[in-house]
């Protein structure tokens, strides 16, 4: 493959990196800093072009979606709050991929991959279950886990993980006893037990 | 009007073949489940029945949803050992060991060979359990009731040496990021040797018992079929895949806790049918059992948690005599460690197949998010593209040969 587009003095390695940047080069490849775990970014209307293409390059033949999964970022820095990951799996390089789509936040939307790949359907309603993302083109896009009158989505951080917040000596004052927190900023624990209480 | 519900819940249209009804055919929708004795758990089925023929089947989850990935994200991570076990409580110390192997490559930390030779054998230990339970519950569905017993009186052996080690028979919570909880105990050599050599002449029992029996055959060969394709594209995994043609073990193909060192064979077989799944987990048992006597014979000595002490608590001793340990300890218990900003899918091979865990660590002492690849999940969508065509009686047995554990897949 003869590529017009300005040539890296060093091609990469890998055979994912290489072939990912020479027939993909909209996907943006990052390898996590700890883990060495490779993670393409692409935006969701890339997505099902990266998957087909991920599938059918013969040498990569990452075949097998593995697993759908919703991230929230909030209050957290990232590029975007929703994200969708998918795991890629190849039996050929016995490897995984993660694929990072950053979702709109006001409408988070993804194409669905179930054409392509049945085994997106359960996690990907367990996704819009959990995270209320939608994705076009699903079947049956409908709660997977929950009950069908369920109101709001459980897996965002705006969901507080108890219905009420217990009263201790540092939050005495901020906790209404018995007041259900549905608010954006109802999870004031989170970080408050990690360094230690606090005030 | 409440009758036609379920059907939505049909997935026909992913292939966009149209129901049989709509060609004005008499059908009948049956609930089957979520208190079947055969759905192992709390499994619904919506099928829709010509007669004694299943039409269409869709499986319905959901019952026994616990939210444990809002939780992970609330515990600690060494609060979040305890979570694991309880999502599947067939496999509880292989669910430590993925969640422990997820963190650790996150810690980036050593663990001791004692833990990890320790942890193959448990590993092991479990898959035996897992599949025996798994052949004790099959048989009782086709209606061999003594193969349930003598299961279940083999597990016991097995619930022994994990009561023996942890303190708890299930819920172990005993493998755990940078080692084990504490040290194997003195007898433990002792009891893994008897179950190694009673063990091959119990699995010849079942074989006896089962393989050329008529009535076992009858009900299995042929039945249940899932071609490699399916396999593949549905995201089966484990003996349903391996069943079913396709080659891959995680254990070999990309080893973990030095699986490499160990020879042992990856049961494959082309059938796909529910008799080839159980021959596949019958081979499983032995290869298991060669694993455990090779991992058995090189256990090491020596420590059994990492020496880095932001993570292993310290040794009991020190608390007695060291005001430093104490605070260290209290430390580690009310706030645990923090895990350094990162992201990693870890996944092993568990008795059902890829069970992997997704973890986003954010720098702080609890997980950003953490979310399970359960290997139960796929291996049990698949089931609506598979009973087509059978009988509900069959039903039954491909229910069970799918092996799914509902805690697993509703999580």
């Amino acid at each position: 493959m003869t590529d017009a587009g300005p040539v890296k003095a060093q091609p990469p390695a890998d055979v994912v990196e290489r072939r990912l940047a020479e027939g993909f080069p909209s996907a943006r490849v990052r390898r996590d800093f700890r883990t060495s775990e490779l993670a393409a970014t692409v935006q969701p209307d890339e997505l099902p072009a990266l998957a087909r293409f991920l599938r059918d390059d013969p040498e990569l033949q990452f075949a097998r979606l593995v697993d759908v999964c919703g991230v929230d970022n909030l209050g957290r820095k990232a590029e975007a709050r929703f994200v969708v990951v998918y795991h890629f799996h190849s039996l050929r390089l016995h490897r995984w991929l993660r694929v990072v789509v950053p979702l709109d936040e006001k409408e988070p939307t993804a194409p669905s991959l179930v054409g392509d790949f049945p085994s997106a359907d359960f996690p990907e309603r367990e996704a819009y279950d959990m995270y209320g993302f939608v994705f076009t083109g699903h079947p049956e896009l409908t709660r997977l886990l929950l009950p069908d009158d369920w109101e709001g989505y459980p897996l965002r951080k705006d969901y507080p993980f108890k219905a009420e917040e217990i009263e201790f000596s540092f939050s005495v004052g901020r906790v209404n006893a018995g007041k259900v927190l549905r608010r954006p900023d109802s999870r004031p624990w989170r970080d408050k037990s990690a360094s230690g209480g606090g005030r | 009007m409440a009758e036609s519900a379920p059907l939505t819940y049909s997935l026909e249209s992913v292939d966009g073949t149209p129901s049989s009804a709509a060609a004005g055919e008499q059908t009948m929708i049956l609930n089957m489940g979520p208190q079947h004795p055969s759905t192992h758990g709390v499994l619904r089925l919506v099928l829709e029945l010509d007669g004694e023929v299943v039409v269409r089947c869709s499986p319905v989850i959901g019952y026994l949803h616990t939210g444990f990935e809002k939780s992970y994200e609330e515990k600690t991570y060494h609060a979040d050992v305890t979570l694991t076990d309880r999502m599947d409580y067939l496999n509880p110390l292989g669910n430590n060991l993925v969640f422990a192997l997820a963190v650790e490559k996150l810690l980036q930390i050593e663990v001791p060979p004692r833990a990890t030779v320790a942890r193959v054998i448990l590993a092991e230990l479990t898959r035996l359990n897992s599949h025996l339970v798994w052949l004790g519950t099959q048989a009782l569905d086709l209606g061999a009731m003594s193969t349930f017993l003598y299961c279940f009186r083999e597990r016991e052996k097995l619930l022994d040496i994990f009561e023996s080690v942890s303190g708890q028979r299930m819920m172990t919570s005993y493998i755990r990021p940078g080692g084990l909880k504490l040290d194997l105990p003195d007898d433990f050599e002792t009891r893994v040797r008897e179950v190694i050599r009673t063990f091959p002449a119990r699995i010849d029992d079942y074989e006896a018992l089962l393989t050329e029996n008529e009535l076992w055959r009858e009900r299995c060969i042929g039945v249940g079929t899932l071609s490699r394709d399916l396999a593949l594209a549905y995201g089966c995994s484990g003996p349903v895949a391996r069943a079913s043609g396709v080659d891959w073990d995680i254990r070999r193909d990309n080893p973990y806790c030095g699986y490499e060192r160990y020879a042992y064979q990856v049961p494959v077989r082309t059938e796909g049918d529910v008799y080839a799944r159980y021959l596949v987990r019958l081979a499983e048992m032995r290869e298991s059992l060669k694993i455990v006597e090779q991992a058995l014979d090189e256990l090491p000595g020596g420590p059994w948690m990492t020496s880095d002490r932001k993570v292993a608590f310290p040794p009991r001793e020190e608390l007695a005599t060291s005001m430093e340990a104490l605070i260290h300890h209290f430390k580690l218990a009310t706030e645990g460690y923090r895990v350094p900003a990162g992201e990693t899918y870890t996944c092993v091979e568990s008795p059902r197949g890829e069970l992997g865990f997704y973890i986003i660590a954010d720098g702080s002492a609890k997980p950003w998010r953490a979310h399970v690849r359960a290997p139960s999940l796929s291996n049990l969508r698949v089931i609506s593209k598979i009973v087509e065509g059978a009988l509900v009686a069959d039903l039954v047995a491909v229910i069970g040969s799918l092996d799914p554990i509902m805690g697993e897949v509703d999580r």
